[in-house]
This record gives structure tokens, C-alpha cells and sequence, in this order.
């Protein structure tokens, strides 16, 4: 403890005689006084000479004397007696008080604080003043003195006893008493009785407003306070007034130190400045009273930062902070959290969770804040991460979800163009998806179809609403509705087109697949899709473009089996919104599903086409599996007939030849020789019935040999001739020379030829005209042979190759069969034309020479 | 006269064409089957043998080559009621072929011009 030197001087040395009470030298030295023993200098007898005063109990048997051997010793020492019976004063004494018992501890310092300052004032001017002329003071306890005295006792005890600090101030200010020891040990030093509150506890008021102490005697109430003294203490001060007779008379201050505690507080302001937090404390004025390292070395806080507003601290140039939590805090007296942004000292700019909370007084006013900063910026840049990876997952799930409707609405389309066959219906429930909300959400969808007749690109189908409202109406039809894409489908999907408006638009565009000029025809061979956002610099899009009436839309061509097949055109004319390229994906899928569609229904179309030629094969192979059963039949039935005809043949011989020897040997014009030759004629006409049907049962292969046609024609109609002229029908022949030899059987042809004209002639009952050419042309030599009768009926005309069809009476229905048999044989052709009722004309075709 | 052996299993084809030839002025013999024919060839000479195919026991086919063997002199005519056996080669040993026919005019008019080309008209 420093002391100063006015202080010392005003230090006083007492010298105690032996015998005296033994606590005085304890009430002395608590009172500050220096207390020198003598008991060593009577033996010695020299005794110190820098005494203030001398106490002197002669209460013992043992003092005698003593007061006289001290007045030798210093006579210049105030003495101060101290006695029980006044028979034990000396009558000569020169003492300069004689306290007599009892004594109060008041009492003794207060005679001997008179007593060093006479001294001393003695000192200073010896010449005016000296200690011989003081007059003896008696001192008598005064009888309210003796009735308090056990309670001052108790209170001397309570003083010197209790381990608390206890001053006792006069309303003045001035320490009346205090227990110094005890004071010292709580860092207050240089109490003593005289000393001014304000010298002794240079502490500050909190919160401004008189000393607590005046306040106490103003308001006559214990008041509380803490304190740091001058030593470093923390000491808890209670201010007690002291009442006398109704007037407070001064007050107690007991003072109880609260270091240990003060001490933790250290500890935990050591621990603040190594935790994370920022600490800090700040008055009402926005001051910081205390920050710990922490906030210092974030916003670079001097060492005096005391005296520093917190807003300048922080750098901002505002009055108060955004978001101030302290100021809430002083409004309210609520701890309050926030959040606010802020640079370091190190230009870092940091994000702070800001706690603030009130400091009360004892009074319970708020005097200051706590405010804690904690830097959350890391966690502000995982919430920042975590917000953004949100926000990614929202996007991922939204695209998903996105995704997974496409891909459901790819579904539906997939099951919609698989259970439509028709081409039409399911082009038009493409170009739905394409449109469709649920699908890509194209305003318009234009369908081109490559044509392969004409190898052009032409213009086939579009979906498009006819005006604006129109446009509108559907708009709001589909949105209002939130249907899957089949709902919409079912709606709209497969009602029939109205023809008119299925290519309103696009109606009679065509491009020639070879005209590299076209956009629509590049696009379809390059097999990419493309879109156009400015028709104007998009070479070849302009043509489209004034159709569409739109300058930006999208392009995406159809491949079948890798092969072009068209390309769809979709814009977004009414609504203007650009074209995106994930719903171009999206009708590129779309697109596929289509081309697939298309592709069945081409297959589909080629499939019914081979199917009809395969049924037609069917057909003509069940015809010739009919004309085999039937030739198989009719070849069983031409044996059996050739075997039946031969043996006829021998009867008939006999019949025959004697029926035309009786009539040779019969009268003329006899009955028998008429008979004769009836039987004669039917023999004939057997014979001929028999000629026949060996001959078409026969099917011999022809013999070959060049003949010429035109003379084998001649010598039949040599032998028809009787005929020709007999049924009055004129003959025109034009055969022509070239035709000449052809390779042929003779007979084979003779025969066909002559039933051929049989029949013309035969057809002509009552007369007409037989016409009969040859020609020769393209490696073919052609007989045909023409009446003018009657004409084969239509009902007969499938029939007249038919063995055994007649229309003749006396027929075999041979004729022509064996005819078909003997030109097929020759790998020629026999066939007719001609109208009924206007003549036939039978046709021949035989290979020419070479 | 031209003697003429007509040789056929029927017996009123052997009437009838006994009859005709007989009046045509020539010397008819018959013979029902082809070992009668050949016994009448043994001892006699016939300038034309009328030869049918289809026969009992030995056919004209077989017949005609025997007597073509034995006897290169004789002019055989076939008269069949089939055609077919035109085409057999064997049958182009005879003279000539004639169908069967009520009408004899044919077979007359071939036995006519085979005498003619024997000179025996």
C-alpha cells in the first residue's frame, strides 16, 4: 500500500507504558496510530524521542511510579493517565489528561488525537505554546456514556472483530470511525478518523446523481453498491443510516469484499477473450465500456476504447446500426437477437448473430447492455449453400417432375398412336401432343408429308385455332381444366377433322424434295431439327414464315426407319412466348413416337397391298387348284372315253359300212335305201362325237415343223367352202405375206382353224361376213378370224373354253377346249372379244419363226 | 385280179370289208387272227394284207413284223380304230394307215393307190 507523505506526517506515534490494558495497543494501531511498547526502555532507560504522546494506565499495583520516572524520561511528551481511583494520581502530576475508568475506546483516541496535535502544535511554535502551560484534563465517562458503554463495547467488539468493513461517516462526509485493518485488506488505505468520504473511496457513481452515501441520508434507506477500490477490490458497500433522537446522524457503510467473486468475473473476462463470441459491454451512450479481444481484433478497437461510440467502432456513419440490437435492448429492458452485416477491420465482411441483453443496476435501472456478437458467416454461407442446394433440388425436382410428365405423356401418346391405326387419326393426335398443354404447348402444329409420287414435300395437317378468341378460348378451356394428356386426348385428340380447317393455314404448300433452297426440305434431309428465331436472316424460312404469319418457330423433321418422312412446323404465334428448347426436345420425342406411327401406317398400307396381291394369288391359285381338280377329272373321264369311244368305234365300222352297202344295193329312192342312209349319217355323226373326244383326251404334244399359216388357212376354207356358200356369207380374207412359216403342228392347227371358222360360220345362220387376216408383230404371228352374227352372250363367255359347253344342238362342246389345249401347247394365246350382238372375233397368237 | 387278205378279229368288220372289196373287183380272203394270216400267206400270195391291230393273242403290231420278216413283197395296210399307234415306229413298217371308219371310201382309196404303185391296178 503507497502512502503518501502527508499522510504520514499526519501519522501519530503513541508510546505505551506497561501494564497499561492490553487491547489499547490494538484499538490504537487499528486507529492507525504508530504504538511503541516502553516496557523495554524503563530497563534500558533511554527512552525514543519521537514520541507523540504517552499513555499511562495506572490501574495496575505495579504503575507506581511510573508516571513520574516518564515525566523525567520526556518531559516535553504529553501523558495521558489512564486511572480507576483518583487516590492513584501523583498531587504533583503535570499530565496532560487524566482519562479515568471507565474508559470508552472513543474517548481514548479522541484525548489522545488532541493530545499528538498539541504536541505538535507545540512543536511548530515553541515559543508561543508549551505543553507545561496546558491545563490537566479530566476525563469522566458521561453517565449516558456509561450506560452505552457495554452496547459501544459490543460495538468496539463488532468493529474490531467482524470481517467486514465498517466506516461510520458523519453526515458531513467525514469518517468517524472505520475498522482499518480490515479496510487495508480490501485494498482501502489512509482510513482514518478525519478523512473525507471522497478521499477514501475515490470510486465513480454509477449512473450519475449524488454519492450513494448522500442519497442514503437523504432518503434515510439502506442502499446497496459495488465498488472497486483504489487497491483493485470489488467491494460490496451497504449504506446504512445511523439515527440518533430522530435525525439521521450519519451513516454506516459495511463494506464487504467481493474480489473472489470480481476474481471469477476476471477469470470469465480471461475466458472471453479466448472464446469465439465478441463480448461487449455498452453504456447508454452507445460507449463501449469493455470489449473483449475478440470485438477488438474483429473491428480493430484502440486500447482506450472506453471512450469510443459503438456505431464509429463498427465503421457505419449512421446514428445507430440497422437492426440494432442494444438499442431495443435500452427501449424495452428484453434481450433481443438479431442479425447484421458488417466489415472487419481486415476488410472481411462478415455476417454477426447479435444477442443484447440489459445490465441492471442495483436500483434496477438499465445502465448498460451486454451484447454478444457471434460470427455466423460460415453458417450463413452453409445456410447460403443450403439454400442454393435447395434451390438445386427444387430445379432437379421440378425437371423430374417435368420429366416425368413428358415421359407420361409419351406413354399415353405411345398408347394412343398404337391403338389408332388410321394415318390421319394418329398425325392428328401428334400434332395434339404437340399443342396440347399436357404436352409441349405449342400455340400451332403444322404436319408436311413427303409424297413420293411426286417427290415433293407437301402440306398435310395442322392443328391451329382459326382467330385469336378462338385461340383464347381453347386456352382457357385446357388451363381451367388440368387434365393428363389422355383426358385431353379423348377430347380433343380423335374427333374427326373438319376438313376445311385440317390445312387451313399451310393449305397447298409444297416444296420439291430437290429444291435446296427450301428450309423445310433442308431440314428434312439434314434429319436435325432447327429453330428459327428471325425468319428474316434465316435463309429459305421466309416463305413459311409469311404463311405462319409468326417470324420464329421451330422445325423438326420425321424419320422413318432413318428416312425423312416430313417435318411438323410448331410456333408460338398467339401467345409470343420464344420457343423453348426443352419442349423442341421434348416434340423431337414426340416426333419419333410419330415417325414410328407413320411408319407402321405406311408398312401397314404396303402390308394390305401385298396382302391383296397375295389373296389375288390365292384366288387364281385356288382357280387353277379348280381347273386341275377339273382337268384331272376330265382326264380320268377322257380315258374312260377314249377306252368307251374305241371300242364303239368297231360296231359303229360294221353299222355304218353295211348300212351304206344296203343302200348302195337298195332301189333308188326306195324306203330301205332312205333308212340305209339315215343310219348312214348318225354313223357319221358318232364318229365325228368320237373324233372328238379322242382328240382332246388325247393331248398329244404338237409336232413341229415350219408351215405356213396362210396356206393351211387357204385349204380349210376349201374344205368349209360347200358351208361358206350354202349360208350365204361373204368371206374377206387379208393374210398377210410376212406372216408366212411359223413352227407348228399341222393338223394340230388345221384343226383349231377349222373350228374356228365352224363356229363363225355356224354363228351366222343367215348369213354375214367372214373376215379372216393374219398379221405378223412383235415376234408373234396373229389369226383373227371375225363374224357378224349374233355374239356370244355374257353369261356364256366365261364358259366357252369349258369342255362339253354347247350352245349347238348337234355340238360336243369340244371344239374350243381342244382348240385352248392345241394353242396353249404351242405357247400361244387364244382368246375373244366382242359385244353382244355384234359379231366375235376369235384372236390367235402363235410364237413367229426364230 | 389284186388278191387282198383282210385279217381282223371281228368277224362283221371281215363281212363287211369282204363285201366292199369283193365289189371294188378284188379276190378277198380273211383271216380272223394272226396265225390264221400267216398260214394263208404260207400257201398263198397276196399282193395286200389289211392288217388290224388290236387282236387277240398276237396284235397286228407283232403280226406285221413277222410277215414284214417273212415276206418283204407283200404291201400291209393297218386299219385300227386308234390313231395312237401312228406314232409307234413299228407301225411304220406298213404300207399305209387307215382309222376305222363306217365310211370304206378311205381304205379303198389307199388300197387303190398301193396297187397302183405295185403296178397292179
Amino acid at each position: 500500500m503507497e502512502i503518501t507523505d502527508e499522510k504520514n506526517l499526519k501519522r501519530y506515534t503513541v508510546g505505551l507504558c506497561p501494564w497499561s490494558s492490553s487491547d489499547f495497543a490494538e484499538i490504537l494501531r487499528e486507529e492507525d496510530f504508530d504504538v511503541v511498547e516502553l516496557e523495554e526502555f524503563f530497563d534500558e532507560g533511554q527512552f525514543p524521542d519521537f514520541l507523540d504522546a504517552v499513555v499511562i494506565d495506572l490501574s495496575g499495583e505495579e504503575s507506581v511510579g511510573l508516571e513520574k520516572r516518564v515525566a523525567r524520561e520526556l518531559p516535553n511528551t504529553p501523558r495521558i493517565l489512564i486511572t480507576a481511583r483518583t487516590g492513584d494520581i501523583p498531587e504533583d502530576t503535570a499530565a496532560f489528561a487524566i482519562i479515568h475508568r471507565p474508559i470508552t475506546a472513543i474517548e481514548l483516541i479522541d484525548v489522545l488525537i488532541w493530545a499528538c496535535e498539541f504536541k505538535r502544535l507545540v512543536e511548530k511554535n515553541p515559543t508561543r505554546a508549551r505543553l507545561i502551560d496546558h491545563p490537566r484534563v479530566d476525563v469522566f465517562l458521561e453517565e449516558t456514556a456509561t450506560e452505552l458503554l457495554p452496547t459501544a463495547r459490543w460495538l468496539s467488539a463488532i468493529f474490531e472483530h467482524l470481517p467486514l468493513g465498517l466506516i461510520l461517516l458523519s453526515p458531513d462526509g467525514t469518517v468517524m470511525r472505520a475498522n482499518r485493518p480490515i479496510l487495508e485488506k480490501m485494498g482501502i488505505s489512509g482510513i482514518g478518523p478525519g478523512n473525507r468520504f471522497e478521499d477514501i473511496a475515490p470510486w465513480k457513481e454509477i449512473g450519475g446523481g449524488k454519492p450513494l452515501f448522500q442519497q442514503c441520508l437523504a432518503e434515510n434507506k439502506v442502499l446497496r453498491d459495488v465498488f472497486e477500490t483504489e487497491g483493485g477490490n470489488f467491494v460490496d458497500a451497504i449504506h446504512v443510516p445511523v439515527i440518533s433522537d430522530g435525525f439521521t446522524t450519519g451513516v454506516l457503510l459495511i463494506l464487504e469484499d467481493v474480489s473472489d467473486e470480481t476474481g471469477f468475473t476476471n477469470r470469465l473476462m480471461d475466458i472471453s477473450d479466448v472464446i469465439d463470441e465478441g463480448i461487449a459491454i455498452i453504456d447508454r451512450d452507445y460507449h463501449y465500456v469493455w470489449a473483449n479481444k475478440k470485438i477488438r481484433d474483429w473491428f480493430g478497437i484502440p486500447e482506450d476504447y472506453r471512450s469510443n461510440v459503438c456505431r464509429f467502432v463498427l465503421g457505419e456513419d449512421k446514428e445507430l446500426c440497422d437492426n440494432c440490437q442494444v438499442r431495443l435492448v435500452f427501449q424495452d429492458g428484453q434481450m433481443h437477437s438479431g442479425y447484421f452485416r458488417a466489415k472487419t477491420v481486415n476488410g472481411e465482411k462478415k455476417t454477426f448473430e447479435m444477442i443484447a441483453s440489459p445490465i441492471k443496476n442495483r436500483r434496477g435501472e438499465i445502465t448498460r447492455a451486454v451484447k454478444i456478437l457471434r460470427d455466423v458467416t460460415g453458417r450463413e454461407n452453409i445456410l447460403d449453400k443450403l439454400a442454393m442446394t435447395k434451390n438445386q433440388l427444387e430445379n432437379t425436382n421440378a425437371e423430374l417432375s417435368r420429366r416425368l410428365n413428358n415421359l407420361r405423356m409419351l406413354t399415353e401418346l405411345s398408347f394412343a398412336l398404337q391403338t389408332v391405326e388410321n394415318l390421319e387419326k394418329n398425325l392428328q393426335i401428334f400434332l395434339t401432343a404437340a399443342t396440347a398443354k399436357q404436352g409441349c404447348g405449342f400455340n400451332r402444329a403444322f404436319l408436311f408429308l413427303v409424297n413420293r409420287n411426286n417427290n415433293t414435300l407437301e402440306a398435310r395437317l395442322e392443328i391451329s385455332p382459326p382467330n385469336p378468341e378462338e385461340a383464347g378460348r381453347i386456352w382457357n378451356e385446357l388451363e381451367s381444366q388440368p387434365a393428363t394428356f389422355a383426358d385431353v386426348l379423348e377430347r380433343y385428340g380423335k374427333r374427326d377433322f373438319d376438313e376445311q380447317s385440317k390445312d387451313r393455314t399451310i393449305q397447298g404448300m409444297a416444296f420439291k424434295l430437290n429444291d435446296k433452297s427450301s428450309l423445310l426440305v433442308n431440314i428434312l434431309f439434314s434429319k436435325i431439327e432447327a429453330v428459327v428465331y428471325d425468319a428474316n436472316s434465316t435463309p429459305g424460312a421466309l416463305d413459311v414464315a409469311e404463311r405462319l404469319m409468326c417470324n420464329s418457330f421451330a422445325i423438326v423433321p420425321l424419320l422413318a426407319m432413318g428416312k425423312p418422312v416430313g417435318v411438323v412446323v410448331v410456333d408460338n404465334q398467339t401467345s409470343g412466348h420464344p420457343i423453348e428448347d426443352s419442349k423442341v426436345q421434348l416434340l423431337k420425342a414426340i416426333a419419333s413416337h410419330a415417325s414410328l406411327t407413320i411408319e407402321r401406317s405406311l408398312l401397314l398400307d404396303e402390308l394390305r397391298e401385298r396382302n391383296e396381291l397375295l389373296q389375288e394369288a390365292y384366288r387364281k391359285l385356288q382357280e387353277n387348284q379348280d381347273i386341275l381338280i377339273r382337268s384331272e377329272r376330265l382326264s380320268t373321264i377322257g380315258k374312260l372315253a377314249a377306252q368307251v369311244a374305241h371300242e364303239i368305234r368297231n360296231p359303229l365300222v360294221s353299222i355304218g359300212g353295211f348300212a351304206r352297202n344296203i343302200a348302195k344295193r337298195a332301189e333308188p329312192d326306195s324306203p330301205i335305201r332312205n333308212y340305209s342312209n339315215i343310219i348312214w349319217d348318225e354313223t357319221k355323226r358318232l364318229e365325228s362325237i368320237l373324233e372328238d373326244v379322242l382328240s382332246y383326251s388325247r393331248h398329244s404334244e404338237p409336232k413341229l415343223r415350219d408351215y405356213d399359216i396362210n396356206q393351211l388357212l387357204l385349204r380349210t376354207i376349201e374344205l368349209l367352202e360347200e358351208q361358206i356358200e350354202s349360208n350365204k356369207i361373204e368371206l374377206k380374207l387379208s393374210l398377210e405375206e410376212g406372216a408366212g412359216e411359223i413352227p407348228m403342228d399341222p393338223d394340230q392347227i388345221r384343226q383349231v382353224m377349222m373350228n374356228l371358222c365352224k363356229n363363225a360360220i355356224a354363228a351366222m345362220p343367215d348369213g354375214g361376213t367372214l373376215e379372216i387376216e393374219t398379221t405378223k408383230a412383235g415376234g408373234f404371228v396373229w389369226v383373227n378370224i371375225k363374224d357378224s352374227g349374233e355374239g356370244i352372250p355374257d353369261e356364256f363367255r366365261d364358259k366357252i373354253f369349258e369342255p362339253f359347253f354347247t350352245t349347238k344342238s348337234s355340238g360336243t362342246g369340244l371344239g374350243l377346249p381342244i382348240s385352248y389345249q392345241i394353242i396353249d401347247a404351242h405357247g400361244g394365246m387364244l382368246w375373244f372379244n366382242g359385244d353382244d350382238g355384234k359379231g366375235t372375233t376369235f384372236h390367235v397368237k402363235l410364237p413367229a419363226k426364230g | 385280179m389284186a388278191k387282198i387278205l383282210v385279217v381282223d378279229d371281228e368277224k362283221n368288220i371281215r363281212t363287211l370289208y369282204e363285201a366292199e372289196l369283193s365289189d371294188e373287183g378284188y379276190d378277198v380272203v380273211t383271216a380272223a387272227s394272226a396265225k390264221e394270216a400267216y398260214e394263208l400267206l404260207e400257201n398263198g400270195v397276196f399282193d395286200v394284207v389289211v392288217l388290224d391291230i388290236r387282236m387277240p393273242e398276237e396284235d397286228g403290231i407283232k403280226a406285221l413284223e413277222k410277215i414284214m420278216v417273212k415276206r418283204r413283197d407283200i404291201s400291209v395296210l393297218i386299219n385300227s380304230a386308234y390313231s395312237s399307234y401312228k406314232d409307234n415306229f413299228l407301225t411304220w413298217l406298213a404300207e399305209d394307215y387307215v382309222i376305222k371308219s363306217a365310211d370304206v371310201k378311205e381304205l379303198k382309196a389307199k388300197i387303190a393307190q398301193i396297187l397302183s404303185k405295185k403296178g397292179k391296178a
